[in-house]
């Protein structure tokens, strides 16, 4: 594949000639002719963990400190990645901010430092255990913590700052902290991909209000979508994403008030709920 | 709105109205839609200098550009995005052969962007370009009252999180949907794109002489219409007919004098795309 500079092509225009230089990378077939079956992945071997920030974090230590136990031991047989969210600071930081008029992009400004807080009490308790906050632009020294047994931990909202994209409706962003955490695994090239919450799974509705919600113990994203429920326990970008990750293929969400069902699920047990590709 | 002190393994939690709905619930939307949104810069015009179309085209094509920007920065307050161009699509192409995935690609994206603002910054510095970054956008009207050009590279920092097309690995979010984005979460009152055609053609003018000018058009009618080729990213289509703010986008031939000031003017010298 050589490549030249090329002065102009008689246009004014300095070139380096590549089978990009049409117009615009829009061009029809273009983007297809990209495709291929075998993209590289960048620690395969990583598993990511997300942990829940309202399921977990903010029920204190009686969920928290048996999930520090839980990851720990997990660190002894698995090389993870630990994302910690949220929880109710995040919520109540959207409401005030909805109510001020801020766009999406201001609020999705916000939503990091309530994950920041979570992250650094968490990274407090597990410091003796090697834990470490991984930041973002320190992305490519992940695989220098793995090597030497750490326990990374990152938080989860996407970096999408005043760029998050439009919603289709409302002002919300729609890209919260289990999309992230999913694009953080798909960067990582981790096939496994396991979201603590504090219920069982997926539910047909959210089963703390709907005493009828049936447990759903696999799914494939298009049915998912198709079903339109109510309530999902990730975030419905989650989902579509997962329709198009080439590295991520299922995730499993698990109940953290039994973290027994943690190494269970690293060792690929399914203890939840799991929800595959499907195109 | 009070804290709510969970004993044992209850939660400790804030009464607010997300308390009991998640926030993929129909009910958070509609949360959303009550109260009007913020304008933050009303005043405000984002400009996108184009990478391949101006950039690459060095001086003949960026100094007009520039002297119109300066002309008009006392009477509008204007923000300058700029694109990637010829040594983005190197760096695609090169990690595309080496079988690299999306995020790579979109990191990478970053790169030439922020060349090309640092070297516009250079430029512009004596008479008030400042180079920003998102961290910067707090400081805008500090910037403006100033009398300064802010200087952003147009790629929006999703990097890593891109997420992946349904085929092919060349990331949704490049530039031109760096520079919308920016231009509608700060409420800006006109988004110009400066690029080196009179505005959108039904196919690509450069290529295909039977191409014919489209001065005027609603972004879901041209999402329809599956041009072989587009002046601007089709992701822009979908985020204009979502906007809370702004609602068109003009794309002009910066090679023409004039064309920019009379644009910033309200004029409509080249394309309108509309929502």
């Amino acid at each position: 594949m050589s490549q030249d500079l090329v002065v102009g092509h008689g246009d004014g225009r300095v070139h380096l000639d590549n089978r990009l230089m049409g117009e615009s990378l829009i061009k029809i077939g273009l983007q297809e002719s990209t495709q291929i079956d075998n993209e590289v992945a960048l620690v395969p071997h990583c598993k990511v963990i997300g942990v829940g920030g309202r399921s977990i974090m903010d029920r204190g230590r009686a969920a928290v400190l048996p999930m520090v136990d839980a990851l720990v031991e997990a660190r002894k047989n698995h090389d993870i990645l630990v994302g910690i969210s949220g929880g109710a600071r995040l919520r109540h930081v959207y409401h005030v901010a909805l109510d001020l008029g801020i766009p999406t992009g201001g609020l999705a400004q916000l939503a990091g430092a309530s994950e920041e807080q979570n992250l650094a009490m968490i990274q407090h308790l597990m410091g003796r255990y090697n834990a470490v906050h991984l930041k973002r632009d320190h992305f490519t020294e992940l695989p220098l913590h793995l090597k030497n047994g750490m326990i990374p931990l990152v938080i989860c909202v996407p970096p999408y700052h005043y760029w998050e994209p439009l919603p289709s409706s409302g002002r919300l962003p729609e890209n919260g902290s289990d999309l992230g955490l999913m694009m953080t695994a798909e960067a990582v090239g981790a096939s496994t991909m396991i979201f603590i919450k504090d219920v069982d799974g997926l539910y047909s509705d959210d089963p703390a209000t709907n005493p009828d919600a049936t447990f759903i113990p696999r799914i494939g994203t298009k049915t998912l979508m198709e079903r339109n429920l109510p309530s999902l326990v990730v975030d419905r970008t989650v989902i579509e994403t997962l329709q198009n990750t080439r590295f991520v293929k299922q995730i499993q969400i698990i109940n953290g008030l039994h973290p027994e069902r943690l190494a269970q699920a690293l060792n690929g047990e399914h203890v939840g709920t799991i929800i595959e590709q499907e195109r | 709105m009070a804290i709510i002190h969970g004993e044992g393994i209850d939660r400790t939690d804030i009464d607010t109205a997300f308390q009991h709905i998640s926030f993929t619930h129909a009910d958070a939307e509609a949360l959303a839609a009550k109260t009007p949104v913020l304008r933050i810069l009303p005043q405000l015009n984002v400009i996108k200098v184009g990478g391949q179309s101006i950039m690459d085209r060095g001086r003949a094509a960026v100094q007009p550009v520039l002297t119109e920007i300066i002309a008009n920065k006392d009477e509008h307050q204007i923000l300058v995005g700029v694109g990637g161009g010829t040594r983005a699509r190197h760096a695609y192409s090169v990690a595309l052969d080496l079988g690299l995935p999306t995020s790579v690609l979109a990191k990478l994206g970053m790169g030439v962007p922020m060349q090309n603002a640092r070297m516009l910054q250079l430029i512009l510095a004596k008479d008030g370009g400042v180079l920003i970054d998102h961290d910067d956008f707090g400081k805008l009207p500090l910037y403006y009252r100033l009398g300064c050009v802010p200087i952003l590279p147009g790629m929006p920092p999703f990097e890593h999180w891109e997420k992946p097309a349904k085929t092919g690995r060349i990331p949704t979010h490049r530039t031109d949907a760096g520079v919308y984005l920016t231009a509608e979460v700060l409420g800006a009152r006109s988004c110009i794109f400066v690029k080196d055609e009179k505005g959108l053609f039904t196919a690509n003018p450069k290529v295909d002489r039977k191409a014919t000018f489209i001065d005027r058009i609603h972004a879901g009618e041209l999402e329809e219409r599956q041009l072989p080729d587009l002046i601007i990213e089709p992701i822009v289509l979908t985020y204009l007919q979502r906007a809370q703010a702004v609602k068109e986008i003009q794309i002009i031939d910066g090679r023409v004098p004039g064309n920019l000031t009379r644009a910033l003017n309200g004029e409509h010298v080249g394309t309108i795309i509309y929502a």
